[in-house]
């Protein structure tokens, strides 16, 4: 038993923490510092569990449905280490409306609760019970910005992704009359055994509600508005924690499809992914909207790994995960310490930050160039293992659209560094990065270079995991 | 009563439910027609239950789950259209076309 | 000390001095340029006993870096002949320019910052240079190309700077997409990026005859791109918004020097590969021309100079293309002397006398810095092809490649470049240092504003350069044993017409610029179409624009959907293009969420029937 609780212990780390800030948030005079406090130590103490537990394996409590393994205990160091760098950054939430501010940190924490129980679930069920979990929080998160057009983000996001949902549901249950049981390992069976036609479009209709999380097209509709209406914190956990907790899903279940049409349509969604991601973004003067299509494109190029349905493809995959989380952490380090007035940081407003501070500037620029895959950022690698992983199944095309649809969103990479360092500040105040900031901006920031320059631990320890999968 | 029979009320059920989420006008609307859709997987997991599958007690737990779900669903996002509500004194959903392109 | 460590010596000791000058020294600006001044001689020193040292040293170190599919991917140093040779230039210009820099960057504020970005440059560009690893080597290129960004937008403060540092990044990113391609295709082939291995006649056997086209043809867009080849050549004259010393390390000696190095690196694959060799012959030959012609009129000095570098580099790719590796490689040393020096004394004339404009040094008493004149006029008769000078016999042996490859058009295009040559090089030195009271060109409106005068620690890299100018044509043998090719010695007969056609450059510009009370109007102003042809650069920056433009509006007829244009107007096709393509495609986010809904649905119920077979 007590290994079992070690074995789920980053799940309980962040469960007991959400229960804390819960008792703390209904506290007579509640105070956001006291849960930003409980949130932060809940997670560091989840990135601890995770590293102690990653090389275990073993299935706590629940035989046959929840499964710890390196592929589970990487993905969740991952989701909980992002998880640290987002609640570092949201010791103040300028952008979320005031009453709410003691609460936020709570749906960050049950979210990736539901994220972590998404890449350890091996029954259908339990992967769907922690797809809504990690939903309802999100959700949530969207809503409590101080803006109008907030709740108007919200209420598109819910809706659309309670459609979506109700179409994995549907998709489950004609998968669950095929095969007969809501298992993994029967479902895999099944899946190898023959092209049932009732059991590809109960999977096709199970994978709409995960490539909406991973907003790939056509699913990326509520991205833009959820990115632009959210508050900068909430965003930057939707950018990185929810994104990682997708890739992983979505890599457990790519492990079990056959290959053929499923690598067709991965390849066809992939490709509209990043044609419309990248040209999307260059029309985008606010940033965040600029983030969120960039974020398309890039759900395209991690399709790049799942069409390859090879286990190279999958390592690429989640490695490129764990790059894209950090950076996308790192680029809202700097454009949450931008949008301290609640506004949303523009390309205007970002306008001669080298001046304003130097520091954060440079972050900016690391972000972006992880983000647009030049060397020495890893970035570069993971694009270089994904694109290497297409080429292996012969995918040159897919590899050269690839390539020129990246060339395309160095456009408008490229113009935010312009902004950054060549546009004169004027009049724009400083920028000032608390201690917080810098801390969570300098950790992604080494992350990012270092396994840009030596990715190979990574990368074995991906190898491995995506060894697990399937 | 056969397989298909069930299954083909729970599939008319889920297709009023999308064209309801596509036609509604009014946010809450649309909420039903989602509910409609949980309720015809509902239903295709106890026929399945009933007709193929071995062990019945799956499918029933699996419906009480989504009961749970449905409830907890319909609470956050009948929160936020509220909220939607509040900030432009409109339900509507062609009212919410504030964020594009 | 093993070849290994002199190599990481050679290499990372100006990461060093970067460091320092970005991080640790910011306020301490002589202390940074010390450093980093310091920094260069020890890697020119590792440089130099790594080739002393050459003949008792495995030729590869090499660790591992990473494993790509079962592939491994290896961190290590190739120190062959060539890569020596490319070593030793780019250490030995990175010191002498940063010694130049001493005097000529005196009083800029960014001081320690411009050093530090020319150790970036010199830690990225060695790095390239002894790369073991083709992934390696990109990944150092894509750095180059970083300084590069940075150091042209030194002076951000300029519009023009800025726009131009951001035209060269893109331009060149271009080639490199084409080169990465290529380079994942190289390694899909043959499960090595080993550079050594890679050049071995096995190695390039096994890959079928239309695969290696393509490879070939792929890494060349990374040539084109960075050594400012037509069609993407346009970047280059405007990087002359940098300071002068960059352009003379970056854009003239070293950095577009990659391109052609990185061919010389790979020539036994660009020989193996069916039909390449002519694509490159038939550029090179455009660009050669191109490049002269528009030089012929330009009045700003770096600008002449600039379009030497593109006519220059296209002469040794006409000699790569033809087959010699020797006159490639010989070409591009010598060439890295007489163009550094000339871009060098065109600094002195700026800092002394204020002014780009070759006529105004002229009026200004350009005559009078008499080691800078010298240091100009032997340059200058270098690059013309003057013989005993360096230019002369890096170029006759790239016009008996010509020979020797029986390519009798690109010969006579060659002759035809060398004359264009010899004349826009005199035309130069005669507007500056022979002033004529009756000459017809108008003065510039803008007062000349000195920087300073001409210090010694810039005369010492301008007398060096100079030495090296005279003397480097006569290691024609020495390289052609350090690199392992087969020297070229053209016969009096091949010698004759080009000695011929080069004096004849000398002689009209000298008819025409430099004797006494010449009208300096040169003959191609005659022909009043041409000359504005020229002038206008063939118009190629206008047509990059005119097409993107009218394809824009044609779009926003059609769609009526530009209204912003996010790009400022660096133009070219792509961008405008795309940005249009941009636009319609973001209007595609209606705002409404039933269409969101709808269309997504859509597609579901049409995958539906694609993977159920209904």
């Amino acid at each position: 038993m007590p290994k079992d609780l070690l074995l789920f212990g980053p799940e309980l780390m962040l469960l007991g923490g959400a229960l804390l800030v819960f008792i703390a948030s209904i506290a007579k005079e509640p105070k956001s510092e006291a849960t930003w406090g409980m949130a932060l130590l809940a997670s560091f103490a989840a990135v601890g569990l995770s590293l102690l537990t990653l090389h275990e394996r073993g299935a706590p409590f629940f035989p046959g449905i929840y499964r710890v393994d390196l592929f589970s205990q990487l993905l969740k160091l991952g989701l909980s280490a992002l998880l640290c760098g987002v609640i570092l950054i949201s010791r103040n939430l300028p952008s979320v409306r005031p009453s709410a501010r003691v609460d936020a940190p709570l749906f960050l924490l049950l979210s990736t609760v539901g994220m972590m129980m998404l890449v350890s679930a091996t029954e259908l069920l339990t992967m769907y019970v922690s797809l809504e979990l990690s939903a309802y929080g999100l959700y949530i998160a969207v809503a409590l910005s101080s803006k109008p057009r907030g709740s108007e983000a919200a209420a598109k996001y819910v809706l659309f992704g309670a459609t979506s949902s109700a179409i994995t549901l549907y998709g489950l249950s004609l998968v669950y009359g095929t095969v007969g049981s809501t298992s993994m390992v029967k479902l895999s069976g099944a899946l190898v055994a023959g092209a049932d036609p009732l059991l590809m479009i109960g999977m096709l209709l199970m994978f709409a509600g995960l490539l909406f999380k991973l907003a790939l097209v056509p699913f990326h509709y509520w991205a833009p508005d959820a990115y632009e209406g959210a508050p900068h914190q909430m965003v930057a956990f939707i950018a990185s924690v929810s994104k990682l907790g997708a890739v992983g899903i979505v890599a457990r279940f790519a492990a079990m499809l056959p290959g053929g049409d499923s690598a067709t349509l991965f390849i066809a969604l992939s490709v509209a992914s990043m044609a419309l991601g990248n040209l999307a973004a260059l029309a985008q003067t606010d940033l965040k909207r600029l983030i969120a299509y960039s974020a398309v494109a890039h759900a395209g190029y991690l399709m790049l790994g799942y069409a390859a349905m090879s286990k190279t493809g999958l390592a690429a995959v989640i490695f490129y995960g764990m790059i894209y989380g950090a950076s996308s952490v790192l680029a809202f380090v700097v454009l949450s310490a931008l949008g301290r007035d609640g506004e949303n940081p523009t390309m205007e407003s970002i306008s001669g930050l080298y001046q304003r501070s130097p520091l954060a500037a440079l972050m900016m620029l690391v972000a972006i160039f992880t983000l647009a895959g030049i060397p020495p950022t890893a970035g570069f690698i993971g694009k270089w293992y994904l694109f290497a992983a297409a080429l292996q199944r012969g995918q040159f095309w897919l590899v050269l659209v690839a390539a020129a649809a990246s060339t395309v969103a160095l456009y408008y990479y490229l113009q935010v560094v312009k902004a950054m360092y060549l546009a004169p500040p004027e009049d724009r105040p400083r920028v000032e990065l608390t201690f917080t900031d810098s801390l969570a901006g300098l950790a992604a920031l080494g992350f990012v270079i270092f396994y840009g320059v030596y990715p190979a631990p990574l990368w074995e320890l991906a190898q491995k995991a995506a060894a697990l999968l399937g | 009563m056969t397989l298909s029979h069930f299954l083909l009320v729970a599939l008319a059920l889920f297709a009023l439910g999308l064209y309801s989420v596509l036609t509604r006008r009014h946010l809450i609307g649309l909420l039903i027609g989602v509910e409609l859709m949980l309720n015809a997987a509902s239903i295709n997991f106890l026929a399945f239950d009933r007709f193929v599958v071995k062990d019945p007690a799956t499918g029933q737990i699996i419906v009480l789950f989504i009961i749970g779900l449905a409830a907890a669903e319909a609470a956050i996002a009948l929160s936020i259209i509220l909220s939607a509500y509040r900030a432009h004194r409109s339900a509507d959903v062609d009212d919410l076309d504030e964020l594009k392109n | 000390m093993s070849s290994g460590t002199l190599a990481l010596l050679c290499t990372h000791a100006p990461l060093v001095g970067c460091f320092g000058a970005l991080v640790v020294l910011r306020r301490a600006p002589r202390a940074a340029a010390a450093l980093n001044i310091l920094a260069m001689l020890a890697s020119l020193g590792a440089a130099l006993a790594i080739f002393a040292g050459s003949n008792h040293q495995p030729p590869t170190i090499i660790s591992l870096w990473l494993s790509s599919e079962g592939v491994p991917i290896s961190f290590g140093f190739l120190l062959d002949g060539t890569n020596q040779l490319m070593g030793i230039i780019v250490a030995l210009i990175a010191l002498c320019i940063q010694v130049y820099s001493l005097g000529y960057m005196k009083g800029d504020p960014g001081y320690a910052r411009y050093f530090g970005l020319h150790g970036l440059f010199a830690w990225a560009m060695l790095s390239f240079v002894y790369s073991a690893n083709l992934l390696q080597a990109f990944v150092f290129w894509e750095l180059v190309g970083l300084a590069s960004f940075l150091l042209i937008g030194f002076w951000f403060e300029k519009p023009s700077a800025a726009a131009a540092a951001k035209k060269a990044f893109v331009m060149t990113r271009i080639g490199d997409v084409g080169m990465f391609i290529g380079l994942i295709l190289l390694l899909s082939s043959t499960s090595t990026l080993d550079i050594a291995q890679l050049m071995q006649a096995s190695t390039l056997a096994s890959i079928p005859d239309a695969r290696l086209t393509l490879i070939a043809l792929l890494l060349f867009c990374g040539v084109v791109g960075k050594s400012a080849q037509f069609p993407l050549h346009t970047w280059l004259p405007d990087a002359m918004e940098g300071p002068t010393p960059v352009s003379a390390l970056l854009h003239s000696a070293t950095m577009v020097a990659a391109g052609v190095f990185l061919y010389a690196r790979f020539h036994p694959l660009f020989v193996a590969a069916e039909g390449v060799s002519n694509i490159v012959l038939v550029i090179a030959i455009i660009t050669a021309i191109l490049a002269a012609t528009i030089a012929m009129v330009q009045r700003d000095m770096k600008r002449v100079l600039a379009y030497s570098s593109i006519s220059q580099l296209a002469f040794m790719l006409l000699g790569l293309g033809a087959g010699s590796l020797y006159a490639g490689v010989f070409h591009l040393t010598t060439h890295a002397f007489f163009k550094a020096l000339l871009f060098l004394c065109a600094g002195a004339y700026i800092h002394q006398i204020g002014s780009n404009d070759m006529v105004t040094m002229g009026r200004q008493g350009a005559a009078k810095l008499r080691l800078v004149s010298a240091g100009l006029v032997i340059g200058a008769a270098a690059l013309a092809g003057l013989p005993p000078l360096a230019g002369f016999f890096s170029k006759e042996s790239i016009l008996a490649a010509l020979h020797g490859a029986h390519a009798n058009a690109f010969v006579y295009g060659a002759y035809l470049a060398s004359f264009l040559t010899a004349y826009y090089t005199f035309r130069m030195v005669f507007l500056v240092l022979r002033p004529s009271d009756k000459s017809v060109l108008p003065a510039e409106e803008h007062e000349p504003h000195p920087h300073g005068d001409v210090t010694g620690s810039m005369k010492l890299p301008i007398a060096i350069l100079t030495v090296g100018a005279a003397a480097a044509g006569f290691a024609g043998d020495f390289i052609a044993k350090l690199i392992g090719a087969k020297a070229l010695h053209p016969t009096y007969g091949e010698m004759a017409p080009a000695i011929g056609i080069a004096l004849a450059g000398v002689i009209v510009a000298f008819f025409e610029f430099g004797r006494k009370d010449a009208a300096q109007q040169g003959f191609i102003t005659r022909v009043g179409a041409l000359d504005t042809l020229f002038e206008r650069k063939y118009y190629l920056d206008e047509i990059y624009d005119k097409v993107a433009g009218g394809l824009v509006s044609l779009i926003a007829s059609v769609s009526a959907v530009v209204e912003r244009g996010v790009l400022d107007g660096t133009g070219d096709l792509a961008g405008n293009l795309t940005i249009a393509t941009g636009d319609a495609t973001a209007r595609m986010q209606s705002g409404r969420l039933q269409l969101y809904i709808g269309s997504a649905v859509l597609l579901i119920v049409v995958f539906c029937y694609f993977v159920g077979g209904y």
